[in-house]
């Protein structure tokens, strides 16, 4: 090593970067432009340079982005925790304006009936091989509620209670045959006999029967409960009149009847566990 | 207790809980209908079981599921329960001597109690108010047309479920008894 900074190679080199450079420098003070040897290693290094340079922006924005990520991702189940708590709320919501308008439609037959005690039901199944509507409502005897007791909605009378359990019942509907409630033509006071028929539960019709010759019922009346037997209250609807009809034995008349509640679309229900005029039977 | 015996306590258990969930999802009050037919998973599920497990114990299980249906019938007069509790009675016995358990038989089993079952609802619950065939062809008979259509799948689903192989007629004397061993692609049952 001590010999090549002796030798005159080295001191050849020396010379030739010394004189390159003070050509060059006074090139540029003189000329004012950048150095020709800055422009040849800058064309060699460009390339290099801006893809180093990519390199390292692109690292860069992992890295922001990863930290961005984060950060929204964390806003994001902030964000959609609020929305599930919001949601809840408006769920809750539904169900207070569902209740509200149910018990509103109850208050005004409470305020027209005062003897009327009424418990709430919600239908929680159906006897789906019964094309009559029966149904099962989620309050029994322990509940107050008995067999024969009526059942209503704010539209009109649904049945009775045909069963009682502990904590259940089911509900005979006013389209099953079995069924019957003395009732009245609201507008001529013509009484009869409501009761189901096979051939018009699939259609969602009872009947009205031992319609007097001289009755004069019309398309259209509505029909309400008399109150005659003491198991039905008097002035519940029951339905309106669809079409007068002559019975097979051409003797009487009766009347189709459309229900005024849709038995196979309830939900909830009141069961009449006390009113005036309930006769011993059904207590 | 032996393997034998606690996969049968297994499979009994599977099928109180199957039971149940066809309970539930035919009483739902909104369940999926096409017009007025309603399916009738109990029936099948009975049906199915009788055919897998033999004549007493396809009694029983009838019989629990007819108790059931008839919790939210009007009246709750037994009706179900009867007719459940034959038709698993019926189709136990029928594997167990005459038929072989595949699908051709869950099949035609299928199409006579479901018949034979939809005949029986529409005289009970139309007898005493005038029979009315309309009421027969507007919801029965869709009924058992709609159950029927579920049948097949829902016993291929329930072999695989509890990983039943074809079941294979045993010698009884009978004619069908010989025909039977020498059916090609009939397994014995995987106890």
């Amino acid at each position: 090593m001590r010999f090549f900074f002796r030798s005159r190679r080295f001191k050849i080199i020396l010379a030739i970067v010394l004189a390159s450079a003070l050509s060059f420098g006074i090139f540029g003070i003189a000329t004012g432009l950048s150095a020709p040897q800055s422009n040849i290693m800058g064309a060699v290094l460009k390339p290099i340079q801006q893809g180093c340079a990519n390199i390292s922006n692109w690292f860069d924005s992992v890295f922001v982005n990863f930290e961005s990520n984060q950060k929204l991702s964390q806003e994001n189940q902030e964000l959609k925790k609020q929305l599930a708590d919001k949601n809840y709320q408006l769920v809750e919501y539904e169900d207070v304006v569902r209740q509200n308008k149910f018990y509103k439609d109850f208050l005004e037959i409470k305020e027209n009936n005062p003897s009327y005690k009424f418990s709430p039901a919600m239908v929680i199944a159906r006897d789906t091989t019964d094309p009559y509507g029966t149904f099962t409502i989620n309050k029994g005897i322990l509940d107050g509620v008995s067999v024969y007791d009526p059942v209503i909605t704010a539209d009109g009378l649904v049945g009775y209670i045909s069963d009682a359990y502990s904590n259940q019942s089911v509900v005979m509907t006013v389209l099953n045959p079995s069924i019957n409630i003395t009732a009245l033509d609201n507008r001529t006071r013509d009484s009869g006999n409501i009761t189901g028929d096979a051939d018009l539960a699939v259609k969602g019709m009872c009947k009205m029967t031992y319609l007097a010759k001289s009755s004069s019922l019309a398309a259209g009346d509505f029909i309400i409960s008399s109150g005659a037997g003491g198991v039905f209250p008097a002035g519940q609807i029951i339905g309106t009149v669809k079409e007068v009809k002559t019975s097979a034995n051409a003797t009487d008349y009766y009347a189709v009847v459309q229900p005024s509640v849709d038995v196979f679309d309830i939900a909830d229900v009141m069961v009449v566990t006390s009113f005036e005029g309930k006769s011993s039977i059904s207590k | 207790m032996t393997t034998q015996h606690k996969h049968k306590y297994l499979r009994f258990i599977g099928y109180s809980l199957l039971l149940l969930v066809c309970f539930i999802v035919q009483t739902v009050p909104f369940m999926i209908k096409i017009g007025n037919a309603y399916p009738n998973p109990m029936l099948i599920l009975t049906i199915i079981i009788a055919m897998y497990e033999g004549d007493k114990i396809g009694t029983g299980f009838g019989l629990a599921s007819g108790i059931l249906m008839d919790l939210v019938s009007v009246n709750g007069s037994g009706f179900h329960a009867i007719t459940y509790m034959l038709t698993g009675l019926a189709c136990g016995l029928l594997v167990e001597i005459l038929v072989q358990n595949n699908i051709i038989s869950a099949f035609v089993l299928g199409i006579a109690t479901l018949g034979v079952n939809s005949v029986l609802e529409w005289l009970f619950k139309s007898l005493f108010s005038g029979l009315s065939i309309n009421l027969y062809f507007s919801v029965y008979f869709p009924s058992a047309i709609y159950s029927l259509a579920i049948l097949i799948p829902a016993y291929l689903l329930f072999s695989k479920i509890f990983g039943f192989k074809i079941r294979y007629k045993p010698p009884s004397g009978l004619p069908w008894g010989k025909l039977s061993h020498k059916s090609v692609g009939v397994r014995k049952r995987d106890y």
